[in-house]
C-alpha cells in the first residue's frame, strides 16, 4: 500500500472512530450527544416488557403502574405486585390459544418473572425485583419533578394529566422496546427541549428553574 | 516522529475510543418487589431523632430519601439547638457512607492485621458493589447503589449480596463468641472506656456489664475535656456541673477564652444564646467582649477582645472583683496580662452597670496549671453580680425526665493516666473500647501504645478505623447514631429537661451491629443474662419507665408522639444553686514547660469548629471546608503572628520545624494576626496514625511529609503537647508547652498547605491586624 493510500485509510479511520465514539461513547450519553442503543432502537431489558401490549393492546393507564407521576418529582417504577395484580390470576399459558391473551415469545417473557430467570424477582423469591435499564436519566444537576409538569400542563394548557406523557417520551403505547425515540417536542431531551417548552406555556427560564 | 509513524498511532487512538464506546453505559432502576407503604418515589419521608456527632444532644431531622438517609437538619423547637445544626452535624451524613466504615466485624489474629475471614466479606462486598450495576449516585467514593429497604443485613437476593450476607452471617455469631470469651477472662480486670456516644441508657447498659463482671464503672473519655471547670462550678455553685447560661436574657456577656461557638459542649446552643441575645430583644442589644489569648470565632463577632498573655485571664476577672473577695486593682492585672489599664477599668465599668452579667470560662482558661483558681474567679464574678438563679444569669441545670439517661462525668487526665498505669502494669486483662479513641485524649508524651499492648484482650466497637482499633484484636463496628435506637441528654444546661429519642430511619448500610446487640448476646453467652432480647427492646423497655404515659396505645400514644417529636422534653430548670462567693488568693501564675531561651513560643492548641475535639476529621466536608479564621484546610499548620514571622524570616506557606522537649512536627506556616508575638497556634486533633483516608498520615495528608521525618512519631499537635496535669482537678495542661520555631528554608510541598482565602495575610488585609490584638479602635464601646 503506498503512503497515500495509508494516509486515506488512517484518515477515515480516524474520522469514523470520533463518528463512533461520539455517537455511542458513554461521554457521548452524558453530553447529550448521543444517538446510541438507548435512542435508536430501544433498549432491551430483562424481561421483554411490551408498553404496547399493556397500553395499546389491554388498555391500561400510564398511571396504573407510574402511579406517583402527579405526585412525586419522579413517575416511579412499579413493583412486582403491581405486575403480580394481574399475573397471578391471569394464567396466560392457558388462555394461549383461544383468548390469545400472550403469544408464545411473549410467554416465554412472562415465564421469566412468573418462574424466575437471573436478576428478576419470582413469585416463589419475590426478594428482589427486576433490574430495568434506565432510559431516561438526566444530569445530575438538573431538576425534573413530573408533578410540577403534569400539573402546569393541566392548568396552562388544559391538558389531561395522565395524558401528556407523550410530550416528553414520545409514543410510548406503541413502543414494543422503550428508547428515547421523540415526541412533538423531544428527539431527545436537551436543554434546548426543555427551554422550547417552558418559552411556549410561559413558565421561568431563568438558570434556576431547573439547575440545581 | 514522521507523517507515517504520527497517522499509525491516530488510528491506533481513534479505534482504541471507538471500542471503548462498546461498553454497556446506562445506569439501572431496580423495582421493589414489595414496595414499603412509606416510600414514595422521589418524596422524602422526615425522621425525628438526634445528633450524637458531639455531647451536646441536638435534635436531628433526617430526612431519607427511598432508604437513604440523605441530609440532616437541626429540630425546630429543641432547647438545644433550636432549629440549627453546626458543620459537624450536618456533615453526619458521610459517616453513614464512609468508604473506610468497617464492613462487618473482624476477629484478627495478628494485631493490626485484618483477620482473612473480613477480608474476604471485604472481597465479596466490593465485587456486590460492582455487580449492582452502575451506582446511581456517588457520595465521595463510595457507590451508593444498593440498599437493604427494611430487610437487616444483606439480603436483596443476588448472589454477591446473598454471598455477603452469609459471610456475615457467620463472622458475628463467631465475634460475639470471642467477645463473650474475652469477657469471661476478664472478669474483674475488665476496663470499659467509652466515648461520648456512650450515653443515657446506652451508658447505663454498659454499667450493669461492669457491676456484673465485678469490674469497675465505664470510663467517660473525652478528650482535652472539661473537668477544672466542674471542679471551679463546684466550688462557687455547689455542684459540679456546667449550668444554663441564659445569654439570650443577659445584656453583657464576659467570655474569657475564645470557644463558645466552637469547642465548647453546646455550640449550637450558646451560638442560639447568642444571636437572641444580639436580636431577639426590641430595645435591647446585648453585649459580647472576649478576653482571650487568641483571636478566634467568637472574638470575631464580639464587641471587643482583650488581648492576655497565655495563662492570665483570671487576673481580669479578679479586678473585677471587690477587694474583699481577692479583686485586685486594674493596674496590677494590667500588669499581669499585658493588656491595658483602660480596657480593663472600661470593662470594670460595664460590669457595674449592665445587668444581667454573665462570665464565663472555657477551655483556654481550663488547658492552664491554673485553671482551677482562674475559673473560680471567673465563676464568683456571676455571684458577684447577683446572676446565678436568675434570668439572664445562671441557672441550674434541670434533671433529665429518666433518671437512666442523666449523663456520665467524663474522667479527668489523671484518672485515665491512673487506667493507663494499670494496664502497662498488666492489671488490666480485657479492655473495650466503646466508640472511643482513646489515643485522642493523650499527649504522645504518655506511651499509651506501649501500655495497651500489655492487655490480652482488646475490642472495638469502634465504626471507623481509628489508632485504638488499630490495636485491637476484635472489631465489633457500631451502628451509627442514624441506624439504631439511643437516648441522650445534654452535658450542660440548656433551660429544660431534656430526653432525646434516637431512632433509625434507616437500615445497617454495612454489617454494623449496635453495641447494645452485641453486648447483650455476648454478656448471656457469659453467663450474664442482662434480660433483653437486643437494643431495640432494651430502649423501649426503659422508656416504658415513663408509663402509664408511654403504654397507652393508638397512634396519640406518648411512645409514638415522643418518636414523632424526637423525645421528651419540659422546660425549667434545676432546684436553684446554693451559691457563696469565695475569698480568693491572689492570681496564681502558669506554669510552662519549657526553657524560654530555647523555647521562646507558647504553643496555643487551637480549637476550631470544624474538628472540635478532633471529631470530625473522618469526614472529607469537614476537612474541606476552610478554618474559619485563617481558611485552612486539608490538615494542619502553624500560625505565627506577622512579627514573629518577620523576626523569624518566613512567610505564608514556609515550612518550619515546631519543636518542644517532647516531640516534632515540620508544619506550613499561617501568617496570622490573632495571636500574641510569643505565642503560636496549631490545630487540635486534626490527624491520627490509623485513621481513615481522610485523617491518617497515610491517607496522604499534609503530614504524610512528617510521617516520613518522624517516623512513629505521630503527626498531630499532641506530639508536641508536654504531659502536665492541672493540680486541683486531673486536668491535662494542654496549653502550658513553650516550643521553638525554625525555619527549614523550603515551602511545604504543593497542595499539602491549602489555604481558602490568602485574606488573612496582613499586606492583603490591612485592617485586620489593627483591628485586633492589643490594638481596640473599637473601645470605648456602650
Amino acid at each position: 500500500m503506498n503512503r497515500n493510500a495509508l494516509a486515506v485509510v488512517a484518515l477515515v479511520v480516524i474520522v469514523l472512530g470520533g463518528l463512533v465514539y461520539f455517537m455511542y461513547s458513554e461521554h457521548a450519553h452524558e453530553t447529550g450527544w448521543s444517538v446510541g442503543p438507548a435512542h435508536a432502537k430501544g433498549l432491551v431489558q430483562p424481561i421483554a416488557f411490551s408498553h404496547r401490549i399493556h397500553v395499546t393492546v389491554r388498555g391500561i393507564s400510564c398511571t396504573y403502574c407510574h402511579q406517583f407521576v402527579d405526585t412525586a418529582n419522579v413517575a416511579g417504577i412499579p413493583p412486582m405486585e403491581t405486575c403480580l395484580a394481574c399475573h397471578k390470576t391471569l394464567d396466560t399459558s392457558k388462555l394461549l390459544g383461544d383468548a390469545k391473551i400472550a403469544t408464545a415469545a411473549e410467554q416465554v417473557e412472562i415465564d421469566k418473572f412468573m418462574t424466575g430467570a437471573p436478576g428478576v424477582a419470582t413469585l416463589k423469591n419475590p426478594d428482589h425485583g427486576v433490574r430495568w435499564l434506565r432510559v431516561y436519566d438526566l444530569v445530575d444537576h438538573v431538576h425534573f419533578p413530573h408533578r410540577v409538569h403534569i400539573w402546569a400542563l393541566a392548568t396552562r394548557a388544559g391538558k389531561t394529566p395522565g395524558t401528556t406523557c407523550y410530550l416528553c417520551h414520545g409514543d410510548v403505547a406503541k413502543m414494543d422496546r422503550v428508547g428515547q425515540f421523540g415526541g412533538p417536542y423531544t428527539d431527545l431531551i436537551r436543554m434546548g427541549t426543555c427551554l422550547a417548552c417552558h418559552a411556549k406555556y410561559r413558565a421561568g427560564t431563568d438558570c434556576v428553574e431547573c439547575h440545581k | 516522529m514522521d507523517r507515517r509513524d504520527f497517522l499509525k498511532l491516530s488510528g491506533l487512538t481513534a479505534s482504541a475510543l471507538a471500542l471503548g464506546a462498546c461498553q454497556d453505559y446506562n445506569a439501572r432502576l431496580e423495582a421493589y418487589a414489595v414496595r414499603p407503604e412509606e416510600i414514595v418515589p422521589g418524596m422524602p419521608t422526615y425522621f425525628a431523632t438526634a445528633c450524637e456527632m458531639c455531647p451536646a444532644a441536638c435534635g436531628a431531622m433526617a430526612r431519607v430519601l427511598e432508604g437513604r438517609v440523605v441530609k440532616l437538619e437541626g429540630l425546630l423547637d429543641h432547647p438545644v439547638n433550636h432549629g440549627g445544626l453546626c458543620a459537624l452535624g450536618q456533615a453526619s451524613v458521610q459517616l453513614e457512607y464512609h468508604p473506610d466504615r468497617f464492613y462487618g466485624p473482624d476477629i484478627r489474629t495478628t494485631r493490626g492485621q485484618p483477620g482473612t475471614a473480613y477480608l474476604t466479606l471485604k472481597r465479596t462486598i466490593h465485587a456486590a458493589f460492582a455487580a449492582t450495576s452502575r451506582p446511581t449516585k456517588l457520595v465521595d467514593n463510595m457507590k451508593v447503589g444498593v440498599m437493604s429497604f427494611g430487610k437487616p443485613d444483606f439480603k436483596l437476593g443476588d448472589r454477591e449480596w446473598a454471598d455477603a450476607h452469609a459471610q456475615t452471617a457467620q463472622l458475628w455469631p463467631a465475634a460475639i463468641s470471642r467477645l463473650a470469651s474475652g469477657l469471661a477472662s476478664g472478669r474483674g480486670a475488665t476496663l470499659i472506656l467509652v466515648g461520648h456516644q456512650i450515653r443515657g441508657h446506652r451508658y447505663s447498659l454498659l454499667a450493669r456489664l461492669a457491676t456484673v463482671l465485678g469490674a469497675p464503672a465505664p470510663v467517660v473519655v473525652e478528650p482535652f475535656g472539661d473537668e477544672a471547670i466542674r471542679v471551679a462550678n463546684a466550688a462557687v455553685y455547689g455542684r459540679p456541673e456546667i449550668p444554663t447560661y441564659d445569654l439570650a436574657n443577659s445584656e453583657l456577656v464576659i467570655l474569657f477564652g475564645d470557644d463558645l461557638f466552637t469547642s465548647g459542649l453546646a455550640p449550637t446552643h450558646y451560638t442560639w444564646g447568642y444571636g437572641a441575645m444580639r436580636r431577639a430583644r426590641q430595645d435591647i442589644r446585648g453585649k459580647l467582649i472576649v478576653v482571650g489569648t487568641r483571636f478566634g470565632e467568637a472574638a470575631a463577632v464580639a464587641d471587643a477582645f482583650i488581648a492576655v498573655k497565655p495563662g492570665t485571664h483570671g487576673a481580669i476577672a479578679q479586678a473585677l472583683l471587690p477587694p474583699a473577695s481577692g479583686g485586685i486593682s486594674p493596674a496590677a492585672a494590667a500588669s499581669l496580662t499585658g493588656s491595658s489599664q483602660d480596657q480593663i477599668e472600661e470593662l470594670a465599668r460595664l460590669y457595674r452597670t449592665l445587668k444581667p452579667v454573665i462570665a464565663l470560662g472555657g477551655t483556654e482558661v481550663a488547658a492552664q496549671t491554673n485553671a482551677v483558681p482562674a475559673l473560680t474567679a471567673i465563676a464568683a464574678l456571676n455571684v458577684a453580680a447577683g446572676s446565678v438563679n436568675r434570668t439572664g444569669g445562671v441557672l441550674a441545670v434541670a434533671p433529665p425526665p429518666l433518671a437512666g439517661m442523666a449523663p456520665p462525668a467524663s474522667a479527668s487526665y489523671r484518672v485515665l493516666r491512673d487506667w493507663a498505669d494499670k494496664m502497662a502494669a498488666g492489671a488490666i486483662r480485657s479492655l473495650l473500647l466503646v466508640n472511643v479513641d482513646p489515643f485522642m485524649a493523650f499527649p504522645e508524651a504518655y506511651d499509651l501504645r506501649g501500655a495497651m499492648g500489655k492487655v490480652p484482650f482488646i475490642a472495638s466497637f469502634s465504626t471507623l478505623p481509628d489508632d485504638g482499633s488499630a490495636l485491637a484484636d476484635l472489631i465489633l463496628p457500631d451502628s451509627t447514631f442514624l441506624e439504631r435506637w439511643g437516648d441522650s441528654t445534654p452535658a450542660v444546661g440548656v433551660g429544660a429537661a431534656v430526653g432525646n429519642l434516637i431512632q433509625p430511619p434507616v437500615d445497617p448500610f454495612f454489617a454494623a451491629r449496635p453495641v447494645e446487640d452485641v453486648i447483650l448476646a455476648a454478656a448471656k453467652q457469659a453467663g450474664h443474662d442482662l434480660g433483653y432480647a437486643d437494643g431495640e427492646a432494651y430502649f423501649k423497655a426503659m422508656w416504658a419507665k415513663l408509663a402509664p404515659d408511654i403504654s397507652a396505645p393508638g397512634t396519640q400514644s406518648p411512645w409514638v408522639k415522643a418518636l414523632r417529636v424526637g423525645g421528651i422534653r419540659r422546660a425549667g430548670n434545676g432546684p436553684d444553686f446554693a451559691a457563696h462567693l469565695p475569698t480568693l488568693a491572689p492570681p496564681e501564675a502558669p506554669a510552662f514547660r519549657g526553657d524560654p531561651a530555647t523555647r521562646p513560643f507558647h504553643l496555643v492548641p487551637v480549637r476550631s469548629s470544624r474538628y472540635r475535639n478532633g471529631l470530625g476529621t473522618a469526614l472529607p466536608w469537614l476537612q474541606e471546608w476552610g478554618d474559619p479564621m485563617v481558611t485552612g484546610a486539608w490538615g494542619g499548620w502553624v500560625e505565627l503572628s506577622p512579627k514573629a514571622a518577620a523576626k523569624l524570616g518566613v512567610s505564608q506557606y514556609d515550612e518550619v520545624k515546631v519543636e518542644s522537649d517532647r516531640g516534632s512536627l515540620l508544619l506550613g506556616v499561617v501568617v496570622y494576626p490573632g495571636l500574641p508575638e510569643d505565642a503560636v497556634g496549631i490545630p487540635l486533633n486534626y490527624s491520627r496514625i490509623h485513621g481513615t483516608r481522610y485523617d491518617s498520615a497515610a491517607g496522604g495528608t499534609i503530614w504524610e511529609a512528617t510521617q516520613k521525618t518522624d517516623p512513629g512519631r505521630g503527626a498531630d499537635v499532641r506530639a508536641l503537647i508536654e504531659e502536665v496535669i492541672e493540680p486541683r482537678s486531673g486536668q491535662l495542661a494542654w496549653g502550658s508547652t513553650r516550643v521553638s520555631v525554625t525555619p527549614t528554608g523550603r515551602q511545604v510541598p504543593p497542595g499539602k498547605l491549602v489555604l481558602v482565602s490568602k485574606s488573612v495575610q496582613p499586606q492583603e488585609n490591612p485592617a485586620l491586624p489593627h483591628a485586633i490584638h492589643r490594638e481596640f479602635k473599637v473601645w470605648p464601646i456602650g
